[in-house]
């Protein structure tokens, strides 16, 4: 395995999800640019599960296709990583950190299997804690886990599914940094689902936002804020206010103001 | 909430039907594999030429059960006089003594599950009681309360109230002081709590403990009629056998299987109307 | 008004359990000594501690209570390995649930003890048969614990494995097999305090004379000796709290991670 890998690309065309007579999702069509982090927000029961689900391949879409790298994709396609919402239940409370962190690279020879996995965990700032068991750390230390896990498979497309949404405000923005800086160093793809708002402008080179279930493409939305960001100037920045209050207008169907808006809450309500 | 749009349903399209036939036909089959296999088993094995002495086959076996339990006229209820003889006195001792333990062991649980003191102070002796061996004190039993019906109704409560008792007093001490807070900050009388908090909260555990406590009553059932008994379903098993009356011995066993099914069907009843209320009932409290 | 209250530290019970078992024990023995309550064949508290304190240093009794024991283990891990594999497959895979529903649901309720009889006229004398009989009784805590352990596994953790390109037998093997362990012991260690009841009781159903079920039968054919049969069951029962502390020690040591599985 190379360590320069190149970035993964993602294409999804007219999909369409059923569940019994419920249609979670109507028709999303999105394209993923390789190497640029997007982000999909859109508010809560809108299929944004439902549609990382399918593009891992652990369900199929009822129709449409999702193309990976231009082949069209039938089960979990190689180098993709996922990181779900809930480290609590996707990390192995019978694994140490190291065994979590190595469980996907069983076929590897033990040696280098350790040396990645310490640099996985170097990179997420755990270094030295492989000995401890997930439970005996914080919400923000697991979630740093999961995402090590999903490093140290290498992957070209790392995928993660509101990856913070279950840690305290502090702790989450640490890890948008976090998760900047590896995808600025390992330059991988990088797909995120969020509700939050402020966190889909800072993260995002292209955000895709959605309607409420059945959910439609509302508006893909590119993001030219300077790399690289900084919680504070770059939340300052009025590009920044803009953006965020124009995504927050498309998740309230409110009708594009004219002059620049004021304080807005930054969250959507569910 | 999501919304539920009920746009574009597929329904039950008529191609689904014959798949669901089929599928319902698969069941079936599957199902009933295993128990033709036992039963062939079970018939293979009575026509072996050493061992099938010992075992009655499938068809000799409900034949006798019909004759023995069910081959009495009307003015019998249509039950048999290995019914009334047998069946009928077994399963009055293993209820009275059911009962008794499940009256008392619940009673006595609450008592001392709500005085951790005196909980502390039982403990180890509840916890003996749970792993004392005690169909080994049948002896003991018929010389402390003579003969008759006590001393087995009595070695059947006593085997049977431990896994009540130690459940009740786990189930009343694990309501957690979340609830006891509720219950003193509304200022509750004894009684509501007792019976609105406490019963109800410790009520799965109740039901755990009892399920265990009906199982073990069938067994201490047979125990308590092997010694100095005229009838019993346990008499029936060392009688049969000592008279090498093998058809009858598996009928015993079949009747047996068959009162562990019915009280199985009639507890998981029970408890599904107990545990629903338990959870109405709770819900309005936390 | 209170009729809850805060649990007490475990220095506080271990004392209290002391204090109440004496005093229970110093109270029976006034009553029964002072003729308060009496009749033949009361147990005087010291007289049977005297009498579990000889069988102790007694060799006969000893070698009937390690004939119970290993009677006793060896059902139990018949038990365990059924259990487990017939519990996990049934849990694991619906068509096997399928297949093996019926016949569970009919033979769970046999009371185990009778098949005891049964078992020794197939397989002759033994500890065979008994140990059968044992793991007749103890299989069904494992089997239904194994069964809903595998069924209710986290799909989260499933599906972690999943998109790491885990083959479902790796699935079954690194991820549902470990995730149920704990709820498997969990059915092992209830299944050990029947199992010892019910490898005395078998004892006492064959007569054949082994273990301590043989032993208490033969001293309770005398009315003198009532004092050893109260003795070697309280042994028996001692065994059987020595058993399950052991039990809960393993439990902590070997899935203290437990607390980790999310609910
Ligand atoms: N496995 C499933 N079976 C049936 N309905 C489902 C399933 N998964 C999701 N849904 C439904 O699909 C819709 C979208 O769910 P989800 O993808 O979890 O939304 P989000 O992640 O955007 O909050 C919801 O209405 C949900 O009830
Ligand atoms: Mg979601």
């Amino acid at each position: 395995m190379t360590d320069n890998q190149i970035p993964a690309e993602l294409v999804m065309t007219g999909i369409a999800k059923v569940y019994g007579t419920n249609r979670a999702i109507d028709d999303i069509s999105a394209t993923v640019p390789a190497g640029q982090v997007t982000v999909i927000v859109g508010p809560s029961g809108a299929g944004k599960t439902t549609l990382l689900r399918i593009i891992c391949g652990l369900d199929a879409p009822t129709s449409g296709q999702v193309h990976f790298d231009g082949a069209p994709i039938d089960g979990v396609p190689d180098g993709l990583a996922m990181v779900f919402q809930d480290y609590s239940r996707s990390l192995f409370p019978w694994l140490r950190v190291e065994a979590n962190v190595g469980f996907p690279l069983r076929r590897i020879d033990k040696k280098l299997r350790r040396s990645r996995v310490m640099e996985a965990l170097e990179a997420v700032g755990l270094a030295g804690k492989e000995h401890l068991y997930p439970w005996e750390m914080s919400g923000g230390m697991q979630q740093r886990v999961a995402i090590a896990r999903a490093l140290a498979c290498h992957p070209r497309l790392l995928v993660m599914d509101e990856p913070y949404a279950s840690v305290d405000a502090q702790t989450r923005a640490e890890l948008e940094d976090l998760l900047l800086t590896i995808q600025a160093t390992m330059k991988i793809t990088v797909l995120v689902v969020t509700h939050d708002i402020d966190e889909s402008v800072y993260l995002a080179d292209n955000i895709i936002v959605l309607s409420k279930a059945p959910s439609r493409v509302s508006e893909e939305i590119p993001v030219r804020l300077a790399r690289p960001r900084d919680q504070i100037t770059t939340k300052e920045d009025a590009e920044f206010i803009r953006l965020r209050a124009h995504v927050l207008r498309l998740l309230r169907n409110i009708p594009e103001a004219p002059t620049g808006a004021g304080s807005l809450a930054a969250k959507v309500t569910a | 909430m999501s919304v539920l749009t009920r746009a574009a349903q597929p329904g039950v399209s008529a191609s689904d039907l014959p798949r669901r036939s089929r599928l319902i036909g698969r069941r079936v089959v599957l199902s009933a594999i295993v128990p033709i296999l036992i039963l062939l088993v079970w018939w293979l094995g009575s026509l072996s030429p050493t061992k099938g002495l010992f075992i009655a086959s499938p068809l000799a076996t409900v034949v006798r059960t019909f004759q023995d339990f069910l081959g009495g006229n009307a003015s019998h209820l249509f039950l048999g006089t290995v019914a009334w003889q047998d069946l009928l006195p077994s399963l009055w001792r293993a209820t009275v003594g059911f009962w008794l333990a499940l009256v008392v062991g619940v009673v006595v649980g609450t008592a001392l599950g709500v005085k951790p003191v005196v909980a502390a102070l039982f403990q180890p002796l509840v916890h003996l009681g749970r792993s004392l061996p005690t169909p080994a004190l049948l002896g003991v039993f018929f010389l402390l309360f003579g003969t008759g019906d006590w001393p087995k109704v009595l070695l059947i409560a006593f085997g049977v109230i431990w896994p009540i008792l130690f459940n009740t007093i786990d189930g009343v001490q694990g309501i957690g002081t979340g609830r006891a807070h509720v219950a003193e900050v509304f200022k509750l009388r004894r009684r509501d709590v007792l019976f609105r908090i406490l019963l109800p909260g410790a009520a799965p555990k109740i039901f755990a403990g009892a399920r265990v406590a009906l199982s073990l009553s069938l067994i201490m059932m047979i125990i308590s009629e092997l010694q100095k008994s005229r009838n019993g379903l346990g008499y029936l098993l060392v009688a049969t056998q000592r008279n090498f009356d093998y058809p009858g011995f598996w009928s015993v066993l079949l009747v047996l299987a068959l009162i562990g099914i019915i009280l199985n069907i009639i507890i998981v009843r029970i408890e599904r109307r107990v545990l629903a209320w338990h959870q109405g009932a709770t819900s309005q409290h936390d | 008004m209170k009729l809850i209250s805060e649990p007490l530290s475990l220095l506080k019970r271990i004392v209290l359990g002391v204090i109440g078992t004496l005093g229970i024990g110093l109270i029976l023995e006034v009553l029964i000594r002072t003729r308060v309550i009496s009749g033949a064949g009361l147990p005087l508290p010291s007289a049977v501690v005297r009498q579990g304190y000889h069988l102790l240093g007694n060799t006969a009794f000893l070698t009937q209570v390690f004939y119970t024991l290993r009677e006793w283990m060896l059902g139990l891990l018949i038990a365990s390995v059924v259990g487990v594999i017939l519990g996990g497959l049934m849990g694991a895979i619906p068509t096997v649930f399928t297949m093996f529903s019926l016949p569970v649901e009919v033979l769970r309720p046999l009371p185990a003890i009778a098949i005891g009889p049964l078992l020794l006229l197939l397989l002759g004398t033994s500890m065979l048969p008994m140990s059968l009989t044992v793991a007749a009784a103890c299989v069904w805590p494992i089997l239904f614990n194994a069964m809903y352990a595998m069924r209710s596994v986290d799909p989260v953790a499933v599906q972690t494995a999943k998109t790491m390109h885990v083959s479902p037998l790796g699935i079954m093997a690194r991820v549902r097999l470990p995730a149920s362990l704990p709820f498997m012991f969990t059915g092992i260690r209830v299944s050990a305090s029947i199992g010892l009841i019910v490898a005395v009781s078998v004892e006492l159903l064959l007569g054949s004379g082994g273990g301590i079920g043989g032993y208490i039968l033969l001293a309770s054919t005398s009315a003198s000796n009532l004092d050893v049969v109260y003795a070697a069951t309280a042994v028996t029962g001692l065994l059987g709290v020595l058993v399950s502390g052991l039990f809960a020690l393993a439990d902590r040591a070997a899935f203290g991670w437990k607390k980790g599985l999310a609910q």
